[in-house]
């Protein structure tokens, strides 16, 4: 009997070691394995915006470095002293948020046949690869956000922005060709609320947006791809009044206030540049009340942007409220102003934009004017803003430049790229305490430094003629 | 009715009456002095009694017993044949080193320390409670041989991280498993990283110091094997009090102990007190947000401080210095404990009851800690082969306020780095006004620090239960089976508070979360032990466990109020965000043990273990890892000179393999906020890993003990060297994947080292002077052997322009960054502006582990009195101080007016980018101190240091004095800890230093929070 019971004690000892484990259990209960995609889709919309127009790379860099922001206070990044963390946070916050979820939206959209998502999902990831290249130059495109992929590289290489920028074309032609009015839902989505028609153009007007950027280094793909989308308009049809701008509408409620608001609500570092208030003043235009905020004196000073010290903050401008105090205040992907400028500037390269430069021109200023709420009165008869005053091509291509860069307002990335293309406007000069004296505007971004410990190779590779980081090698679509 | 039979049974064994005579004796020291409350027992009997205060004992033996042990503290054990005498007296010889130790090894199975094959370290009870350190971990620094304990900062509650021999494991655990009673114990702390977050400690802070019967350190995995994975790290094996007393002695014990340590900052920056706040040396306030003249600044680069009246926050008084302004900011903190203990020992049972209350007012005001400890144990022995045992603890740990860190406005150290030197810190303790905005120096990026630690607190409150229930059967006198149950749970309630009007929180927040964890183990366990012949003891176990675990969060996020002080959700103005978290593991193991002691000189050991893993693919999930060891006690076997008294050396080798976290096998999304309504999730960044194997670690170990001259001199010496491979780890990589880390199983991680400890009694003396030194020295030397294919290397941790990395050839733990750019001759090439600038390369700066450690600690006793010290020391671990960086930068450390730097600037020594000319631009005091932060790697330090870390004093009163009170004993003692840093090479700061207890934080330092220097008095009285 005893031996009974310690066989009885020892098979139950055993069963306690060696019961079987339920692999249910290691079944994830707090994430889902599959969701909507429209769900993704949201999500990836959102979290580029926030960052293409967020308070760092948007207002902190790109509109600083374009010398319509100033900073006034922490103001190391206006000297071009710019924080690594800031680079890596960038770069994370593009490709392993927004990218990432776009890239998993198309993939599972072509598995699924839903052309309309794969479609809107291709045309937001063109509108984010492109600024990241135009700010950082050649970046892992073609073999990027495979990492999950059993046949995905871990280490992608950095593919010259020229080939970068002949796919994105590409793909927004391809876009257009899949988005169908009538076609699959996808959802009530942040910027069209699920219109098929305005995502259709929005990816066709995005793609003159590329084209023209491409126009100096490549003038003949640019001419013809324009006159491609704007001699068809059923087929590729584009903006046709501020109505269809991209924009997303922020929320009053946190988390979704607007980023410039929400940086306001802690922070008061970025003022309005004297460069800004020089060039509107210069031309009398009245969107100076709207773009800037008067000094505490009640006149409107700019900050020198790249000042040796931080001033006194009464007396500088302030970024105009309805950009800096609005928490519901949209942010702009793309609006019917950019598209007719890139139309006047199409015109004025002699290709067939099917119409004349100065109705394009005056369209233009017409559409930001409206966009912002001012009245016109009579500013297109401003000497410095008259087009029919201007005689040579030259002339007139930095009136549009000019006008173009004043309309871009608010987007930094957009802004920065264009004053890199064209030169314009000229009263943009290296600051007078740049950390990197001598080197002039910075070409564009550091690259992160944590590619240095995950994808050193091809990073030092993509680096070779960078000098300082920022300066050395151009952007490819940036001819001088 | 068979129970019942079986019941008469059990009654009838042990009613069963033998022949039995009385035995009695005196027992005492080598001096012919009494020894009082010697233990006597009969080997291989429960029969036992002790020697009252004339040394004298009686006992009742039967007619089997052959040979009374009398075991006593301090003393050898001695063996001695009863023969047909009715008295047996005995002169007990002194064991200076408690050569026959038994010591507490893995499974809690005790065994003769000289017999062991590997490493173990013991430390008593009293050495840990006597410190008064609220954090257990605190004491052992210093005391144990291989371990690296570096505590978070001198605030209440804060985390201690312990390693010991060194990392093995690169991204994942590198603590040692703590368990306590048998029951691994949870040891979790929050990720603390460096900027910002509240620090509220590592779970096993909860352990009570005066509740601790003895402590085992495990170092390795040699000694620890039979722990499973957890305890590839090592163990630490805490035994708590329970009563009981050797040989069944009836009685009853009552303790009490009552001690009060009083803190203050162990040492603060050095700062200047010639210039206060402002720019370009101007400064009038208006605001304090800029609308007066450089009011907005929190910089110290204003004009000099001349006494003269200035526009100030406080009116227009005089501009003056208060150089005290930060320490007078912090209070005396105490730290007051009294333990409550009664034990009572009869025949069948025994038992324990103890409470402690602890409480603690932290250095910082309005910061506190309270814990209560109620302990309890019971022991029956239901028969006599049946015994129960059940040991209970309820602890709750408290506190209202557990203050910030990090670079963060919730660590008031920040907005001291961030200064105005003249600041009157006294001014501010009013800190609200009648509307309830704040009072303070600056407006734009700090709050009044006191308005930070009474408004913008951080609560915590956790309940936690631990205990085990066991029965012990002996099926026969050899061999007995054990079954045993026990639990660990807690619930914990963290709270993190931001008042509206705090700045950039107008609004004002809170987040509060719930956590509970509960782990179960359930053992069963067959124990052998017999001895075979007169040559050849055996005894060994098997054995198997289930162990479960649970962890659930839920927590909510309130980001903006309604009302003010209301920290309530009804209370949030918008929706308040949600999230919760769950998850489950088990581990099912059998294993088993076998030694065997030849002939009283050889021992070996073999072990085996196979656990199942519920984190792991069903195709790997189960795996079996082998140990052994040997030892051999070589002055048993050859006869030596005699001033040789012991001799061993011992060798083992031992795997352990380890499983993951749960859910790392499958791709999910997470969910974010809906956006206007509208349902959003996002691809989780983690990339998992289908197909994951388990880690193993082999180690390896050699050693041996030696003791001269009757034990007053004693070696003991330790060789390891440990692989860890196949580690299951989130790799970081490059974002452009779409990710940012991988699962992978791989890697090589190797720690190689030595410890020794040292023992010398110069003097010996029962009457007079006694001295004993003990020397521990300790060296890791740690290589990351292999990463994964294609890895260059992986990021631990990163802080400003420093990252942490582990690569391949290097140490784990090294310091990467863009150094300086100097010339070959290590000039420094300046700017075009004269300013040193930083390289474009990116290099190893440093590397944040230790060469070594050591302590020595002297000891004295002389009658009464007893007098320690410990001067604690580390070479080496890298330290990157950004409180140098920006102390630079904002101009308040002594550096900054240094050469009259102010009021002449500086030609900066290097040489021109161009042409290599020597530097001939002269730059302002604040342009070179800004320029620190574009030259990051100057913040790094050799963190070495010597440390006068002990110093205790204590005194018996004479039984003489307090002979005619109920009190038995007396003892009263103080204790000084932290003391001295009698040699540092980083300035500012304490070198022993964390952000919290993970591993990439290691070696970055920022606003830390001053560690304590402690001063205890404490009281300690038996009945």
């Amino acid at each position: 009997m005893k031996n009974n019971a310690i066989a009885i004690i020892l098979v139950l000892a055993m069963l306690s070691g060696c019961k079987k484990i339920d692999p249910e259990m290691n079944v994830n209960p707090n994430s889902p394995t599959n969701v909507p995609l429209r769900t993704v889709l949201n999500s990836a919309v959102v979290s580029s915006v926030r960052t293409l127009h967020g308070a760092t790379m948007n207002l902190t860099y790109t509109s600083t470095w374009a010398q319509q922001v100033g900073k006034i206070q922490y103001i190391d990044e206006d000297r071009y002293a710019f924080r690594n963390a800031h680079m890596d946070l960038l770069w994370e916050n593009l490709y392993s948020e927004p990218l990432s979820d776009l890239q998993v939206v198309i993939d599972k959209a072509v598995e699924a046949g839903e052309p309309n998502m794969e479609g809107v999902a291709r045309t937001m990831k063109v509108y984010i690869f492109h600024q990241l290249t135009d700010v950082w130059g050649d970046v892992p495109y073609f073999a990027a956000l495979q990492g999950a992929k059993s046949d995905g590289t871990l280490q992608p290489k950095f593919d010259p922005q020229s080939e970068i920028y002949m796919d994105m074309i590409n793909e927004l032609k391809k876009a257009n060709d899949l988005l169908n009015v009538g076609g699959d839902d996808i959802g009530k989505d942040p910027v069209y609320n699920g219109d098929i028609s305005l995502w259709k153009k929005f990816s066709n007007s995005l793609r003159t947006r590329l084209l023209m950027r491409i126009s100096k280094i490549d003038p003949g793909t640019a001419q013809a791809g324009i006159e491609e989308i704007l001699g068809d308009p059923v087929k590729y049809p584009v903006f046709e009044s501020n109505a269809d701008d991209a924009q997303v509408s922020w929320l009053t409620n946190v988390p979704y206030r607007n980023p410039w608001f929400e940086n306001a609500q802690t922070r008061d570092d970025h003022g309005i540049s004297n460069v800004m208030v020089n060039i509107l003043n210069d031309r009398n235009d009245p969107r100076l009340q709207y773009l800037a905020e008067p000094n505490d004196s009640g006149e409107y000073v700019g900050q020198q942007p790249g000042d040796s010290t931080q001033p006194q903050l009464a007396l500088v401008s302030r970024i105009g409220k309805a950009f800096r105090d609005d928490a519901s205040a949209p942010s702009f992907l793309m609006t019917f102003a950019e598209l007719k400028f890139i139309i006047t500037e199409a015109a004025n390269n002699g290709w067939n934009a099917g119409t004349s430069v100065e109705q394009a021109y005056n369209d233009a200023i017409n559409a930001s004017f409206d966009k912002f709420g001012v009245n016109i009165g009579n500013y297109l008869l401003e000497p410095k803003v008259n087009i029919n005053i201007a005689v040579s091509s030259g002339e007139k291509a930095q009136l549009i430049a000019e006008q173009k860069w004043i309309a871009l307002f608010s987007q930094g990335n957009e802004t920065f790229a264009e004053y890199r293309r064209t030169g314009f406007p000229l009263e943009i000069k290296e600051v007078p305490a740049s950390a990197y004296p001598g080197m002039g505007i910075p070409l564009r971004f550091p690259y992160p430094t944590g590619e240095a410990t995950t994808n050193r190779e091809n990073l030092a590779a993509a680096q070779s003629g960078i000098v300082k980081e920022m300066f050395g090698k151009r952007m490819w679509w940036d001819v001088n | 009715m068979r129970k019942i039979g079986v019941l008469f049974l059990l009654i009838g064994c042990c009613s069963l009456a033998f022949a039995q005579r009385t035995i009695t004796g005196k027992v005492t020291d080598e001096d012919g002095e009494n020894l009082i409350g010697v233990a006597v027992l009969v080997k291989g009997q429960p029969t036992g009694s002790i020697t009252d205060i004339n040394g004298k004992y009686s006992i009742d033996v039967t007619e089997e017993a052959k040979v009374l042990l009398f075991s006593y503290t301090g003393y050898k054990t001695e063996e001695v044949e009863i023969g047909s005498s009715s008295e047996v007296n005995l002169v007990m010889k002194m064991d200076v080193l408690g050569l026959e130790d038994v010591v507490v090894t893995a499974l809690g199975i005790s065994k003769e320390k000289k017999k062991l094959g590997y490493a173990v370290q013991d430390i008593k009870g009293e050495e840990i409670s006597g410190n008064n350190e609220t954090n257990v971990f605190n004491s052992l620094s210093g005391r144990v041989a291989g371990a690296n304990i570096t505590s978070g900062s001198g605030s209440v509650g804060s985390s201690t991280r312990i390693t010991l021999r060194g990392n093995a494991s690169i991204l994942g655990n590198n603590q040692p498993l703590i368990i306590v009673d048998g029951i691994p114990i949870d040891n979790s702390a929050p990720g603390n990283d460096g900027y910002g977050g509240v620090d509220y400690g590592n779970a096993a802070a909860d352990i009570n110091p005066d509740d601790i019967e003895s402590v085992s350190v495990l170092k390795g995995p040699n000694a620890a094997a039979l722990y499973g994975s957890r305890a590839a790290n090592g163990a630490i094996v805490i035994t708590t009090k329970s009563g009981k007393r050797k040989g069944g002695v009836k009685g009853l014990g009552v303790t009490y102990s009552s001690a009060l340590t009083l803190q203050r900052p162990f040492r603060l920056p050095d700062y200047q007190n010639e210039y206060g706040q402002g720019y370009n040396g101007e400064f009038e306030y208006k605001d304090g947000l800029g609308g007066g003249t450089m009011d907005g600044v929190d910089e110290s680069w204003g004009p000099k401080l001349d006494g003269q009246p200035r526009a100030q926050f406080t009116g227009n008084d005089p501009w003056v210095a208060h150089p005290d302004n930060v320490k007078n900011f912090f209070e005396t903190g105490a730290t007051f404990t009294n333990n409550f203990a009664v034990s009572s020992s009869g025949e069948r049972a025994y038992g324990r009851l103890s409470f402690t209350n602890t409480n603690q007012k932290g250095m910082l005001p309005n910061t506190d800690l309270t814990r209560n400890a109620l302990n309890a144990t019971t022991g029956i022995n239901i028969s006599d082969r049946l015994s129960a045992e059940v040991k209970a603890t309820y602890t709750q740990n408290k506190s209202d306020n557990i203050p910030g860190n990090g670079y963060d406005g919730v660590n008031v150290m920040q907005q001291f780095n961030w200064f105005g030197r003249q600041v009157d810190i006294e001014r501010l303790k009013d800190y609200k006004n009648e509307d309830g905005t704040q009072f303070n120096w600056n407006h734009n990026y700090h709050n009044n620090p006191y308005w930070i630690l009474n408004e913008n607190v951080n609560p915590r409150n956790r309940d936690r239960v631990n205990g085990v229930a066991s029965l012990t059967y002996d099926l026969t006198n050899w061999l007995k089976v054990k079954g045993s149950v026990g639990n660990d749970f807690y619930t914990e309630n963290r709270k993190r508070i931001v008042a509206m009007n705090t700045v950039g929180f107008p609004d004002g927040r809170f987040y509060e979360d719930e956590l509970n964890r509960r782990e179960r183990n359930s053992t069963l366990s067959f124990i052998v032990e017999k001895q075979l012949s007169d040559k050849v003891d055996i005894s060994g176990m098997l054995g198997g466990n289930s162990m479960y675990q649970q962890y659930r969060r839920s927590s909510v996020s309130v980001l903006a109020l309604t009302v003010p002080e209301i920290y309530n959700v009804s209370n949030a103005n918008g929706n308040p965000s949600n999230d919760q978290f769950f998850s489950e593991k088990s581990i099912n193991s059998i294993y088993g043990n076998a030694s065997l002691f030849y002939d009283r000189f050889l021992n070996l050991d073999v072990a085996l273990r196979r656990d199942v893993s519920s984190t792991l693919p069903a195709e790997n999930n189960a795996y079996l890892y082998p140990s052994a060891s040997v030892s051999f006690l070589f002055t048993e076997k050859f006869s030596l000179p005699s001033f040789f008294s012991f001799g061993k050396v011992r060798a083992s080798w031992a795997q352990v393999g380890n499983d993951t976290d749960p859910y790392q096998l499958l791709p999910v999304y997470n969910s974010s906020d809906p956006f206007n309504g509208n349902p959003s999730f996002t691809v989780n960044n983690v990339i998992p890993a289908a197909d994951l194997k388990p880690e193993t670690t082999n180690s390896l170990e050699l050693g041996t003990e030696l003791k001269f001259y009757n034990n007053r001199l004693g070696v003991d010496f330790t060789y390891y060297k440990q692989n860890t491979l196949d580690q299951i780890m989130p790799v970081a990589v490059s974002p452009t994947t779409g990710y940012t880390s991988k699962i992978i199983n791989a890697g090589n991680m190797q720690n190689s080292g030595v410890e020794i400890m040292m023992y010398l009694s110069p003097l010996k003396s029962k009457t007079g002077l006694n001295w004993d030194v003990t020397f521990n020295f300790s060296k890791n030397k740690n290589k990351v052997l292999e990463l994964a294919d294609g890895v260059d290397a992986l990021r631990l941790g990163r802080y400003w322009g420093v990252t942490l990395e582990a690569r391949p050839g290097e140490p784990y733990g090294v310091m990467v960054g863009n150094p300086t750019l100097r010339d070959d001759a290590g000039r420094l090439i300046v700017n075009a502006k004269g300013l040193p600038q930083k390289a474009q390369e990116v290099t190893v700066l440093g590397n944040v582990l230790p060469d070594w450690r050591g302590g020595v600690r002297n000891s004295f006793s002389y009658k009464n009195f007893d007098l320690s010290f410990l001067i604690d020391m580390r070479k080496g671990g890298d330290i990157f101080s950004m409180s140098y960086i920006f102390g630079r930068y904002a101009g308040i450390l002594e550096e900054t007016v240094e050469n009259n730097i102010r009021e002449t600037g500086i030609i900066v020594e290097g040489v021109k980018e161009e042409d290599g000319t020597p530097n001939d631009q002269k730059v302002t005091a604040q342009q070179y101190n800004h320029n620190f932060y574009s030259t990051q790697d100057m913040g790094i330090f050799d963190g070495s240091f010597v440390k006068f870390r002990e110093l205790s004093i204590g005194y018996s009163i004479p039984a003489s004095i307090i002979k005619n009170t109920p009190i038995g004993s007396l003892k009263i003692s103080v204790i000084g800890r932290n003391l001295l840093l009698l040699q540092s090479n980083i300035p500012h700061i304490d070198p022993e230093t964390a952000f919290g207890a993970g591993n990439g934080v290691m070696g970055f330092e920022y606003g830390q929070q001053p560690s304590a220097r402690s001063v205890g008095f404490s009281v300690r009285a038996s009945f």
